[in-house]
């Protein structure tokens, strides 16, 4: 199993507003960070239009990421391929490749706020089907000299992509699924990496989902070894019970009763969203519930549980909005020292 | 009078990254040597020098660089102007506000059919999408309805074209709008720079220059104007600002050019007609004529040109600082 870290997505939000100039130089300084201190690769995730600056162009920082760390293979943790055109994404990920010495992995996502959809004139049904064809395309783009495709989304005449990527044929693609087991039949199908959701998640529907993209996978005529799961999760790790219950009070908390809201995840029986969320809300527990969380001793439990089930990388999500960033950076120092060397390590 | 350098990967390279390599290393030393700003475009399918993504190879550039202004020139008929706006002003942060946006009309017919784009709706197009990028910049929520771009998708919002959120009452925080009618586009985050990054346009032509003018966009002479066409454009553009009412200090005019300069009556490399070649008295006095012509601000100046060699190159920059520099920048 391979450790990736995740997830900055450079955010200001309201219990923590900070200048975005510094937040996005704090995360090149974490990349260069989890390089040195042994991770195998660095995820950054995307959404658009929201009200906290959440990043939405991903390609330009890990272009820069790309030019400040040398060996850590760096990725989007989603890009939202249905949002563009993928012919023009075909070259921003192969600039990318080519910036990085061919370190770019390409985790895809289907995006569901229909806001983003929207705002980039599209529309949200369908997106399943449109992302297939995104990935026929990306892959004649990448493959061939010079191709054409006429498509039901996508149509162009004989054309060369220029540059082509390092990696032959191209950067390894992964799509990540929320909680769709139609996504991960999909990612199945398609050949392609699948990465779970683990937060807000139970294991036995981790399992499940997980099986559903191997029995697809099979299905499809894909070789075990080119099936590739990934799982992201939310995870704190503290020296002692009152180390973690004060990070879930002072960081966690905060963060999730804002974004909750704003997400509007979280409804009244009647269906209307919840504006304000008590300490108390039942949502807290079932989301600490699904968090790697806990001592040294229980975190590696925990992550035994995913490698059990085949996992080939576990991506600690060491980085909420509103995180200060040298509690992240101690973070990330802590689960390098103290649960990584518990594992196996193997490149994916 | 300020000076960029417009960076060019040598046809040469052995490999795309070797040329991307080179491009970095060329705007490092602009950065030593004082240069104001470098300068990237973009070319797509095939081409000897790919720059298909010019604001991704930007965050390159900003990685690589600490205070030189970075001037990326983009062809915006060829992305949804959303993208680019959120693409740049994510330059902008990362770079600690030192975007130059070059808003470019030009496409050539290849890539217009790459991304289906009809020829006859390039300027127009254009018009549009560099009104939605400035509004996407500048507003905290905007509708837009034109011709070709309805932002958001099935907006109700009332008014013709720009239309502003109003912020009458009952104002909702915008974190807390779940189930709210999404009929205004919020596009964050906004640049490092306030109000927005310096907008250059690509001027090639009266309708390039008259859309400069009107909105006080510095307008950019490419390295394809011959030097009567370079005088023409100039004063069309001089002209339309002076109707529209704005002030010439508002804008810088910048022209684009390929510089070659060599040892007295030595010239060794046959160069295209529109660079500006010589001896460095020669080149200083062509650059002083031009700046008395055209009233330009700002010269982006490649050194690096087919029919001369990287050492000629290199001889060409040394005379360039060594005996005409210091007399152009004051």
């Amino acid at each position: 199993m391979d450790f990736w870290m995740g997830l900055h997505g450079m955010q200001s939000t309201r219990a923590c507003p900070r200048s975005f100039t510094w937040m996005y130089e704090e995360t090149l300084k974490h990349a260069v960070a989890a390089e040195r201190l042994g991770y195998g690769g660095f995820a950054l995730t995307e959404h658009h239009f929201w009200y906290d600056g959440y990043c939405p162009s991903l390609m330009p920082v890990l272009a820069a990421i790309a030019r400040r760390t040398q060996r850590i293979t760096i990725l989007p943790l989603a890009l939202l391929l249905p949002l563009r055109d993928p012919l023009r994404a075909a070259e921003e990920m192969a600039v990318v490749d080519q910036l990085s010495g061919g370190r770019l992995a390409l985790g895809f996502g289907y995006g569901y706020r229909s806001e983003e959809f929207n705002g980039f004139e599209l529309d949200r049904r369908r997106r399943g089907p449109r992302f297939s064809e995104q990935i026929e395309v990306l892959r004649a783009a990448f493959a061939e000299d010079r191709f054409s495709h006429a498509g039901e989304f996508y149509q162009y005449p004989e054309v060369s992509l220029s540059p082509k990527p390092i990696q032959k044929p191209h950067p390894p693609f992964w799509l990540a699924g929320g909680t769709q087991a139609a996504t991960a039949r999909r990612a199945g199908r398609l050949g392609i990496g699948y990465c779970a959701a683990g937060t807000g998640q139970a294991l036995e529907q981790i399992e499940t989902l997980i099986g559903e993209y191997r029995t697809a996978a099979h299905a499809a005529g894909i070789p075990e070894s080119q099936q590739k799961v990934g799982i992201a999760v939310d995870t704190v790790i503290g020296e002692s019970q009152a180390d973690i219950d004060r990070v879930i009070e002072e960081d966690i908390v905060p963060v999730y009763s804002e974004q909750l809201v704003a997400f509007g995840f979280v409804r009244e029986p009647d269906g209307t969203p919840v504006r304000e969320l008590p300490r108390d809300h039942p949502i807290f527990q079932f989301l600490l519930d699904s968090f790697v969380i806990g001592t040294e001793e229980q975190v590696v439990t925990r992550i035994k549980q995913f490698e059990e089930l085949g996992c080939d990388v576990f991506f600690p999500r060491l980085v909420e909005a509103n995180f200060r960033s040298d509690a992240i950076l101690e973070h990330m120092r802590l689960f390098a020292e103290r649960i990584m060397p518990h594992f196996q390590r193997s490149t994916v | 009078m300020r000076l960029g350098i417009l960076l060019s990967p040598d046809p040469s390279a052995t490999s795309v990254a070797a040329g991307f390599n080179d491009q970095i290393a060329t705007a490092r030393r602009a950065e030593e040597q004082g240069y104001s700003s470098v300068w990237i475009g973009e070319s797509h399918f095939g081409t000897a020098t790919p720059e298909p993504v010019p604001l991704v190879f930007g965050g390159a550039l900003a990685a690589e660089t600490e205070s030189i202004r970075l001037g990326v020139m983009v062809k915006l008929v060829l992305e949804h102007p959303v993208k680019i706006a959120e693409d740049a002003a994510v330059l902008d942060v990362m770079s600690g506000g030192r975007l130059l946006f070059g808003a470019d009309p030009g496409a050539s017919a290849e890539e217009c059919a790459g991304y289906g784009v009809q020829a006859a709706e390039r300027m127009p197009r254009f018009t549009e999408a560099l009104d939605i990028i400035v509004n996407a910049w500048t507003s905290d929520a905007f509708a837009y309805r034109g011709e070709y771009y309805t932002l958001p998708r099935e907006t109700n919002a009332v008014g013709a074209g720009y239309v502003a959120e109003p912020y009458a009452p009952p104002y909702v925080d915008p974190w807390q709008r779940v189930d709210q009618p999404f009929d205004y586009l919020s596009v964050l985050p906004k640049p490092a720079q306030i109000p927005r990054p310096p907008v250059f346009v690509v001027t090639d032509d009266d309708d390039a220059a008259e859309l400069a003018a009107n909105n006080a966009y510095s307008p950019i002479l490419p390295e394809s104007a011959t030097l009567e066409q370079l005088v023409d454009r100039a004063n069309a553009f001089w002209r339309a600002l002076d109707a529209a009412g704005r002030a010439r200090s508002e804008t810088v005019l910048s022209v684009a050019r390929g510089i070659y300069l060599h040892d007295a009556e030595r010239s060794e490399a046959s160069v295209d007609e529109n660079v500006i070649a010589g001896t460095p008295a020669e080149v200083l006095h062509h650059i002083k004529q031009l700046q008395h012509d055209t009233g330009l601000g700002q010269i982006l100046c490649r050194f690096d040109l087919p029919g001369v060699t990287s050492l000629q190159a290199a001889r060409s920059l040394e005379l360039f600082a060594s005996d005409v520099r210091s007399r152009l920048e004051m």
